[in-house]
């Protein structure tokens, strides 16, 4: 039986059990009905009964209880009367007593049953914590399997399996500084790490600070090149980080030296040789005007986005917006008046809204868009992406607790 | 699919308790045996299906359901056990639910343990309990579901957390105390509507409605007390009642539910105070429906709190004009309906208990001006804020409650009708002597102010003249031992009650006094190594450390208490921040108990100058809770007596029999 049907048939009992608890006592023929006066003299025997036991142990003068045993026999006699005249009163009531009744029944149980199946979601399961976490593999549940894998590595922190699992899960959720730590631990672990570790561990690294490349990622790509001499993912990183140091003259070296051990089909190559081509620009390797020069020198430097090219985005080049683009856009803007730049910049936050209106689970995009809206003055709107970003990402709490951690930066009410 | 089975149920149970109001009350308006026969049944399933549905929210809590958005909103996986069950109240979904639950355990009591009322009364009583029921059940299935789910492809990992403050062992308790206790007073409620509706009080009445009071006192006191003792020990601010408006929210329906108890009495016994005492059965219920919702509407924060959720807010103010409003147009249309019997004089019996509820009433109304003015400024001026605070409550209930505490000794002396206030005097000469020793006393040897010393003597005054009366009730010193001990032995449980609760309020205020006269407080910044000198006690900072716990992360102050040079002590005052996002810092004062008071340290933030550290000695204190306690053990032992289950009126002889049907 599928839970659903076993639901409608657990509420259906339910409803007929209901129904029959309420409605039987119609059937049985009513018992001895007494009258209001009976019940009083009840009360008032057992009110004289204990007035003369108060009156044994003393706890009423013998005058007052006198009075007392007065007043309650006055009660006595009224009841009494009433009684007699009382009459029989009350009906068991008839047949139409039982329609009248088994109509409100089925009435109100036929509107709970509309509420509830307006309100409810019928025959869905529940989801203890427990249970998800059991099944996670089995639903594909990729939150859990992290979760699991956690509880898993808090008990047994030496689990390398755990780690390695862990490590691309947290870079995949954006969880950077658990993916770091992950990575850190796999180093850890691993008898003798390889290249591609060091090259991860540092990767992640710099994802993590958006860009800059930490002293830390350096000594980890030095390392990886030590193993795997020649490697290019660390060589092209400790180019960039001579570049991120002003040392552009030993970066244009190391990438010009990258670019020519690159095979030819090796899709990077290209964004490669461009910036190859702009550092030899600025450096005065071929002839071109100072003032371009300058700018492109800047713009070499990390921008604060976390626009900076990876290895892995240059492989899958074509995605998103290439750190090219983003240079060009920015050399552009160099040269612009200060409306035109307005208006530039304007066109942007715009375009990146049109383009998150479409696709709202880009959580970056948000992030950017809600920073942009504040920087720019327009707080409503930016109140109103922040609005929009929480809803696109309710039950996420890891995006919220971004969300409102920018929020507490830019000082919008949450 | 037991959360779906839960919320199932909780809305058949909606259907069940208007079936309740509306056919038992029709049948009693009809003069119908069978109509009205069915309060019973009703109330029955009805209490069935919401303690399903509330157990299934237990579950959902139990078992960290975060597809329950109600559960993901205030819970967290790491929670101790305990607290993953009281976190099911502890938000406002899980109270209303809690609320009806106990709502409908009163109908269902009421059902089961009144073989002796008769059908209509018993029936127009389950009648008004579902419609209250009925209310509430709306109110949470439409507007407050804690059954809302969040779509299966959403469901988070982990819950938000629980208010840190509420994981505590007290607080943990004393939700179902207090709405056992409002909740309560609908029984007395009830009965006031059906009498209204019938016609007629009397002392049959009175006698049917005081358990069901009583019961609802014991648990509203213990309520209270609980929620004291928490802010004691928690907030780490050293008092235990601030006059704050969610405490007073508790404390109008107790004033107004004390009043009531007494004039229940008169009711019983004299057949007198009818029309005033269903009207304090009214007022008692009104306060209790104002204090839940003032509390859980969020209205007292501010009254913009209030519009921020408009549906509820609406909702809520239309069930309080029904409940309230109703009820009080009844009672001006049908008071003049109870006729008017038992006459007193002014020195009587009748007479102190009508005095006990004239001031205890402009008590109630005292505490109710003052914890709504400033709502009410606030409204008016469109968000001026005020607040009332201590002076005011101090000046105004102080000047009301201490004639209270005057006459409280007197009043069970005194006969009924008439009686002579020399004669109770001399009843009470052995009270008397002991107040006016402890007035001298404490003016001389304790080295206490005249108002203290006034306040104690009042304190021994009502202790002493409870034991008084129940030494002369049991002719302690008067007669043999052994007609002494089977007096004790044959003293029935509302007497007992009495001396018990009397004595407890007598140990309350001198609890109140000596540890408001006493108290010393020191207020400052010390470095680890740093010293304090209170009552006898010096208190040496070791510094701080920090530590884990099952949820929560603590930096833990570590102290050291000398006295004469010995060490006595070792303690740790605790901040504790809790996981999820709810992350205000709590505070475990540390706190130990000596034979004179409480020694009280609190740890606070570091500062350039050292560790923030709150160090107060608290003498007697524990007369307070101990007084408390004694009040509410009396409530028990009231319950207890035999004579409110009064013999069953279809064992006396009748010569009237119903007619069978058809």
């Amino acid at each position: 039986m599928t839970e659903t049907s076993l639901f409608w048939l657990l509420t259906g009992g339910m409803t007929l059990l209901v129904l029959a608890f309420l409605l039987a006592p119609l059937l049985r023929r009513p018992r001895r009905v007494l009258a209001r006066a009976e019940y009083d003299l009840a009360i008032y025997r057992d009110q004289l009964r204990e007035l003369e036991e108060e009156l044994a142990l003393g706890a009423i003068e013998p005058e007052a209880a006198e009075r007392a045993r007065n007043e309650i026999a006055r009660r006595i006699l009224a009841a009494d009367d009433a009684r007699r005249k009382a009459r029989e009163q009350l009906e068991a009531g008839g047949g139409k007593s039982v329609v009248l009744a088994s109509v409100a029944a089925v009435g109100m149980v036929a509107l709970a049953w509309s509420l509830y199946l307006q309100l409810g979601q019928p025959g869905r399961p529940d989801m203890p914590l427990k249970q998800r976490l059991a099944n996670a593999a089995r639903n594909n549940d990729f939150a859990a399997l992290v979760r699991r894998a956690e509880q898993r590595l808090q008990k047994n922190p030496d689990e390398l399996r755990g780690w390695l699992a862990l490590a691309p899960a947290y870079e995949q959720m954006g969880r950077l500084d658990k993916a770091v730590e992950a990575w850190r631990q796999v180093i850890r672990l691993t008898k003798d790490p390889s290249a591609e570790l060091y090259n991860a561990y540092a990767e992640a690294l710099v994802r993590f600070s958006r860009g800059r490349i930490p002293d830390a990622a350096v000594k980890a790509f030095s390392k990886a090149l030590e193993l795997a001499p020649g490697n290019p993912m660390s060589r092209y990183y400790l180019a960039m980080a001579d570049l991120q140091a002003g040392r552009r003259e030993a970066a244009y070296a190391k990438l010009k030296k990258l670019l020519d051990d690159l095979p030819p089909e090796v899709p990077a190559r290209a964004t490669i040789a461009q910036q190859v081509a702009r550092l030899a620009q600025a450096l005065g390797k071929k002839p071109e005007t100072a003032g371009v020069a300058k700018i492109r020198a800047q713009a070499g430097k990390p921008s604060s986005t976390d626009k900076t090219p990876s290895a892995k985005r240059m492989a899958r080049a074509g995605s998103g917006p290439s750190p090219d683009a983003v240079r060009e856009r920015m050399k552009a803007m160099r040269d612009m008046s200060p409306q035109q730049r307005m208006e530039m910049i304007r066109n942007m936050v715009e375009g990146l809204d049109a383009r998150l209106k479409e696709d709202p689970s880009d959580l970056s995009g948000w992030l950017r868009l809600i920073r942009a809206r504040a920087v720019l003055g327009e707080r409503d709107k930016a109140k109103a992406a922040l609005a929009k970003a929480r809803q696109a990402f309710a039950g996420k709490p890891d995006a919220l607790a971004r969300l409102d951690a920018l929020a507490g930066d830019l000082d919008l009410p949450r | 699919m037991i959360i779906e089975l839960g919320h199932f149920a909780l809305v058949l149970a909606l259907a069940v308790a208007l079936y309740q109001t509306v056919v038992p009350l029709y049948g009693a308006h009809r003069n119908d045996a069978r109509l009205m026969a069915l309060a019973v049944p009703a109330a029955f399933v009805q209490f069935l299906l919401v303690s399903f549905a509330f157990a299934a929210l237990v579950h959902a809590y139990v078992h960290s359901d975060f597809s329950v958005l109600n559960v993901w909103q205030n819970s967290h996986s790491a929670k101790p056990f305990i607290y993953k069950i009281t976190g099911t109240w502890a938000n406002h979904e899980g109270s209303m639910l809690l609320w009806v639950f106990i709502l409908s355990l009163f109908t269902l009591a009421v059902a089961a343990f009144s073989g002796n009322l008769p059908l209509s009364l018993k029936a127009r009583v389950l009648g008004v309990q579902g419609s209250i029921s009925s209310a509430f059940l709306l109110y949470i299935v439409t507007v407050s579901s804690p059954f809302v789910r969040i779509p299966p492809d959403r469901v988070p990992l982990e819950g938000q957390g629980m208010n840190p403050l509420l994981q505590d062992p007290a607080l943990a308790m004393h939700p179902p105390m207090l709405y056992a206790g409002y909740v309560g007073f609908s029984v007395a409620f009830a009965f006031a509507i059906a009498a209204l509706m019938e016609g007629r009080v009397d002392s049959a009445w009175g006698r049917w409605v005081r358990p069901w009071t009583l019961a609802a006192w014991t648990f509203l006191t213990a309520g209270i007390a609980l929620g004291s003792w928490w802010a004691y020990y928690e907030l780490g601010w050293g008092g235990w009642w601030f006059w704050d408006p969610v405490e007073n929210a508790s404390f109008m329906p107790w004033l107004a539910g004390t009043a009531l108890l007494h004039s229940a009495i008169v009711v019983e016994k004299r057949n007198a105070l009818k029309t005033w005492t269903v009207l304090l059965a009214l007022i008692a219920f009104s306060f209790s429906l104002i204090g839940t919702f003032l509390v859980r509407s969020g209205v007292l924060s501010s009254v913009h709190a209030f519009a921020v959720d408009p549906e509820r807010g609406t909702f809520i103010l239309a069930i309080l004009a029904f409940f309230i409003g109703g009820s009080l147009f009844l009672y001006a249309i049908r008071a003049n309906t109870l006729k008017i019997e038992g006459r007193f004089d002014p020195i009587s019996r009748e007479g102190a208990l009508l005095l006990n509820n004239v001031l205890l009433s402009a008590a109630t109304a005292a505490v109710f001006i003052g914890t709504l003015f400033p709502l009410i400024y606030e409204a008016v001026t469109g968000g001026g804020k005020i607040t009332v605070g201590a002076p005011y409550f101090n000046l105004t209930f102080g000047t009301l409650i201490i004639p209270l505490l005057v006459i409280l000794p007197v009043g069970p002396l005194l006969p009924w009708k008439r009686g002579n206030v020399k004669a109770v005097l001399g009843r009470l000469k052995g009270a008397l002597v002991l107040t006016v020793l402890a007035f001298a006393l404490s003016l001389t040897l304790l080295d206490a102010s005249v108002r203290a010393a006034f306040g104690i003597a009042l304190g021994v005054w009502v202790v002493a003249g409870a034991l008084e009366e129940w030494a002369g009730r049991v002719m302690l010193f008067r007669a043999p031992l052994k007609v002494v001990f089977k007096r004790i032995a044959s003293m029935p449980g509302s007497m007992w009650a009495m001396t018990l609760a009397h004595a407890g309020l007598g140990v309350v205020v001198l609890g109140i006094v000596m540890s408001t006269a006493w108290k010393q407080e020191r207020i400052t910044a010390l470095q680890p190594g740093g010293k304090v000198q209170i009552a006898g006690f010096e208190v040496v900072y070791k510094g701080t450390r920090k530590a884990t716990g099952p949820n929560y992360l603590a930096e833990q102050g570590l102290f050291e208490i000398y006295r004469d040079g010995r060490k006595v002590a070792e303690e740790i005052s605790e901040k504790r921040t809790f996981l999820g996002r709810r992350g205000m810092p709590t505070t475990e004062v540390a706190l130990m108990h000596y034979a004179l008071g409480d020694l009280y340290i609190a740890i606070g933030d570091q500062t350039k100058m050292g560790r923030t550290v709150r160090v107060y000695f608290q003498p007697m204190i524990q007369l307070l809770w101990f007084g408390a306690l004694l009040m509410v053990f009396g409530g028990f032992i009231g319950l207890l007596d035999r004579r409110f289950r009064v013999g069953v009126a279809e064992r006396t002889e009748s010569r009237l029999v119903a007619q069978p049907a058809e």
